[in-house]
C-alpha cells in the first residue's frame, strides 16, 4: 500500500510526473502500473500514447514518469528506485546485458511462465529474447519495436553524377570510392562520434562475418571469431573508410553528417532507422533522391527497444497487462507506425510501414537478424571499444592488426 | 526560558547545516569509499583495495584527460586574465562609447557553454563551416582545420573558452580599476611616471585580490568543463581533448562502471583541494604585501 508521502516523494524525483487519470477515482481492482520512458517528442509520444490507451482498455492504470532530461535521467532514477527498495513496473530503452545483470541479481521479474503460458514470445525472433534471457532461459525484458542499425543510406544524384549504381558489398563500395572522389564527391559521410563509429563499425563486422559468427563473438564470446580474419577485415575495411573521409569528420552530429547525402556532396552513410525518417523531414524524396538498403551482406542488425521489467516482490495484475500490451501485435504496429521502427513480432502486420522498413521486417521473417552488438555487452566494454574505434580512426599510426587484437581483448574479457 | 539571540540562530542554521553535512561531506566520503568497491551499475559494498586506482592508471584515457586538464586550464586562465585586463585597461582610458563595449565583451557570458561549444563546432568545421565559406570566396588554399587534429583540437577549446570568459574577467577587473583612487594618477603626473609602469607596478599589485578572484572563478569552471567539451569536441578526435570530468561523467552513467568513476572523482577531489591550499597561499601574500 502507498502512503501518500511516498506519492509526493516520487513526484519530487521525477521531477515531472503525469498521471493519466489522476483525477478520476480508482476503483480498488483496477492496478496501476508505473512506466518510466522518455518518449516526448511528437511521433514518439504518439507511439507511446498507443500503448498507454491499451493498458487501460485492459482495465489498468497507466502511470508514466517522463524524466525531462531523457536518457540519463530515467536510468539515474531507475536504479536509485531499484537500489531504494521500491521498483517501477516497467523501464524502457534498448535492452539488453544490463536487463540480465540486474536480473541475475535477482532484481527483475522472470517474464517466461506468464508469456509461455499465454503463448506471446512464440513469434519473436530468437536473438531478441537471448539477450535479454539468463543462461537458465528466465526472461527479464520484452521487446516492443526493432530499431534498425545498418541501414546504408546513399544519395541517388551523387551515384548517377559518378556514374555508378550503389553498392551491394564493402568490396564493391571500396573500388567505387576512387571514382567518387574523382567526381568529386565524398565517398562516405562519417560522424566520428564514438557511438556513430561502434555502428559504422558493427555493420562492416555484420558483412564480414556474417549472421551466426556475430552471435558467436558477442553473446558466446567465441575465441576464434574474436580472433579470426573477419574482424581483421573490418579494421582493414574502417582504416581505408577513414583515409577517404572528409575532414570535417570529427564530433559532427549525425543529422548534420546526415545533411552531406541530403546536399548531394556525400555517396553513402551508415546509420539506423531514424535516419529515414530525418531525411523525410528535410524535403528529400524516397526513391529521387535517396534510397535505402543494407550496409554490405544480407544480415539485418536491430536493437530492441522495449522493456525491463523489475520484479515488484508481489502479484500485479496492472504489470502483468502491461506485459499482454507490449506483446500485443496491433499495438505494436501502431507503434511502429508511429515511431518508424518495426514490430517485434514477426506475425505483426507491416503493409503500413515505409519501404526501407518493409525491407527489414521481410529479413525478420526470413531469420536474417541479429541484435545490436551494443546490446550484448556491457556498458564498460562498450565505452572500451568506443574509445578504441575512435582513437583507431583519428590516428593513422595504429595498424588494423593491433587494433584487432584490442577490440578481441576487450570483447574476451567483458563479464 | 529565555533562549538567548545567539542560541536561537544557531538553532535556526540547523538545517542548513544538516543538509550541507549531509548533501556534501557524506556525499563525498560516500564517493571515495565507492572507489575502494568493484561497483558496476549499482554500488556494492565489497572491498576492493586499490584496484580501481590501479586500472585507473592504466587507462591511457585518464591520462590523456588529467593532462588535459592543466594545458586547457593554464591556456584558458592565462589568456582569460590576460585579455580581460588589456580590454580592462582599454575601457578605463576613458573611451567614447564605454558601456556599449563593455555589453559587447560581456555578452558571450550570458550564452551557456553548450550553445558557445554548438557555435564554434559549426563555426570550426573544416568541411561546413568557415573553411568551406573562405574557399567558396576563392582562397583555394586557405586551411582551418583545428578541430580535426588531435594535436591541435584542444586550441579550439581554448579558443572558445577565451570567447566565453573574458569578458566576465574584464568586468571583474574593471570594477577593481574603478575603486582603485583616483589620487595616483594625479601623483604619478607630477612625478612624471609612464602609464603603463604605473599600471604595472602599483595598480597591478593594487588589483592583487581582485585577480585572485577571478583565478578562483575560472578555476572552478576549469575543473568542471564538462559542457563545452561534450558539444564542441566530443573529446575527440579520438579521446584527444578527452577532460577529467567528462571522463567521470561517462563511466558513472554511459558506461555503467561507479567503481572506476568513483576513483577518478576523487583523484579530481585532491587535485582541486591541492589547487585550493595554493590559490589560499597566493590570498595571504597578497594580503601581506
Amino acid at each position: 500500500m502507498r502512503t501518500e508521502f511516498n506519492e509526493i516523494g516520487r513526484r519530487s524525483l521525477a521531477a515531472l510526473v503525469i498521471m493519466a487519470g489522476a483525477g478520476v477515482a480508482v476503483p480498488a481492482v483496477a492496478e496501476d502500473v508505473e512506466v518510466i520512458h522518455w518518449l516526448h517528442t511528437g511521433s514518439e509520444s504518439a507511439a507511446i500514447q498507443h500503448v498507454a490507451n491499451a493498458v487501460e482498455a485492459r482495465g489498468s492504470t497507466w502511470v508514466e514518469i517522463v524524466p525531462p532530461d531523457g536518457v540519463s535521467g530515467a536510468n539515474a532514477l531507475f536504479t536509485s528506485r531499484i537500489a531504494g527498495g521500491n521498483p517501477p513496473g516497467a523501464m524502457f530503452g534498448s535492452i539488453g546485458k544490463q536487463a540480465i545483470d540486474l536480473g541475475e541479481q535477482g532484481l527483475m521479474r522472470n517474464i517466461r511462465p506468464l508469456a509461455d503460458a499465454e503463448n506471446l514470445i512464440a513469434t519473436v525472433p530468437q536473438f531478441a529474447l537471448d539477450i535479454v534471457s539468463s543462461q537458465d532461459g528466465e526472461l527479464y525484458a520484452i521487446p516492443l519495436a526493432f530499431e534498425t542499425q545498418n541501414f546504408m543510406w546513399y544519395s541517388i544524384p551523387a551515384f548517377e553524377k559518378a556514374g555508378l549504381q550503389p553498392p551491394s558489398n564493402w568490396g564493391e563500395f571500396l573500388e567505387q570510392a576512387p571514382v567518387l572522389q574523382e567526381a568529386g564527391i565524398i565517398p562516405i559521410a562519417v560522424g566520428a562520434q564514438a557511438w556513430q563509429m561502434r555502428i559504422l563499425h558493427f555493420s562492416i563486422l555484420a558483412a564480414e562475418i556474417g549472421q551466426s559468427d556475430f552471435m558467436d563473438l558477442y553473446l558466446r564470446k567465441d575465441e576464434s571469431v574474436a580472433k579470426g580474419d573477419g574482424v581483421h577485415n573490418s579494421f582493414r575495411i574502417l582504416r581505408e573508410l577513414s583515409q577517404m573521409a572528409d575532414a570535417g569528420n570529427a564530433n559532427r552530429a549525425w543529422n548534420d553528417t546526415l545533411g552531406l547525402i541530403a546536399d548531394d556532396r556525400a555517396a553513402i552513410f551508415v546509420m539506423g532507422s531514424w535516419a529515414g525518417g530525418e531525411l523525410a523531414a528535410m524535403g528529400e524524396v524516397y526513391g529521387a533522391d535517396w534510397g535505402c538498403s543494407i550496409a554490405g551482406g544480407d544480415t539485418w542488425v536491430v536493437g530492441a527497444t522495449g522493456f525491463m521489467i523489475p520484479d515488484l516482490g508481489r502479484e500485479s495484475s496492472g504489470q502483468d497487462d502491461f506485459i499482454r500490451t507490449i506483446l500485443d501485435p496491433a499495438v505494436q504496429t501502431a507503434f511502429s507506425i508511429e515511431k518508424g521502427s518495426i514490430p517485434s513480432r514477426t506475425d505483426a502486420d507491416t503493409s503500413q510501414l515505409s519501404k526501407c522498413s518493409q525491407m527489414v521486417s521481410a529479413g525478420m521473417v526470413e531469420g536474417r537478424g541479429v541484435p545490436n552488438a551494443n546490446s550484448m555487452v556491457s556498458g564498460d566494454a562498450q565505452g572500451q571499444i568506443g574509445d578504441l574505434l575512435m582513437n583507431f580512426w583519428s590516428d593513422q599510426s595504429v595498424s588494423p592488426e593491433d587494433a584487432a587484437s584490442d577490440f578481441a581483448r576487450i570483447v574476451l574479457n567483458d563479464y | 526560558m529565555k533562549l538567548r539571540p545567539r542560541t536561537v540562530a544557531s538553532l535556526a542554521l540547523v538545517p542548513t547545516i544538516l543538509l550541507t553535512v549531509i548533501g556534501y561531506y557524506v556525499s563525498i566520503l560516500w564517493t571515495v569509499g565507492l572507489s575502494f568497491t568493484p561497483s558496476r551499475i549499482l554500488p556494492v559494498a565489497r572491498w576492493a583495495g586499490f584496484d580501481m586506482y590501479e586500472r585507473l592508471f592504466q587507462t591511457e584515457r585518464w591520462h590523456v584527460a588529467y593532462t588535459n586538464l592543466y594545458i586547457f586550464g593554464g591556456l584558458y586562465i592565462g589568456f582569460c586574465l590576460v585579455i580581460g585586463l588589456g580590454l580592462a585597461i582599454a575601457l578605463d582610458q576613458s573611451v567614447r562609447g564605454r558601456s556599449f563595449f563593455q555589453t559587447i565583451f560581456l555578452y558571450p557570458v550570458a550564452l551557456s557553454f553548450i550553445v558557445t561549444g554548438l557555435a564554434w563546432r559549426w563555426l570550426l568545421n573544416p568541411t561546413t563551416g568557415l573553411q568551406d565559406f573562405v574557399r567558396g570566396l576563392g582562397f583555394e588554399s586557405f586551411t582551418l582545420d583545428l578541430l580535426s587534429s588531435p594535436d591541435r583540437a584542444i586550441f579550439t577549446l581554448v579558443i572558445a573558452g577565451v570567447w566565453h570568459s573574458a569578458g566576465l574577467t574584464m568586468v571583474i577587473l574593471f570594477a577593481g580599476l574603478q575603486s582603485i583612487d583616483q589620487e595616483i594618477w594625479q601623483a604619478s603626473r607630477v612625478d612624471c611616471i609612464p602609464r603603463w609602469r604605473m599600471y604595472w607596478h602599483v595598480v597591478l599589485p593594487m588589483l592583487w585580490p581582485v585577480v585572485v578572484t577571478c583565478l578562483v572563478l575560472l578555476g572552478m569552471q576549469v575543473v568542471r568543463s564538462y559542457d563545452l567539451v561534450v558539444v564542441l569536441t566530443g573529446g575527440g578526435p579520438g579521446y584527444s581533448t578527452d577532460v577529467p570530468a567528462k571522463f567521470i561523467v561517462d563511466h558513472y552513467f554511459e558506461r555503467q562502471n561507479v567503481g572506476l568513476a568513483s576513483a577518478a572523482a576523487t583523484l579530481l577531489l585532491l587535485t582541486v583541494v591541492a589547487l585550493f591550499v595554493l590559490v589560499s597561499i597566493l590570498r595571504r601574500k597578497g594580503a601581506a604585501t
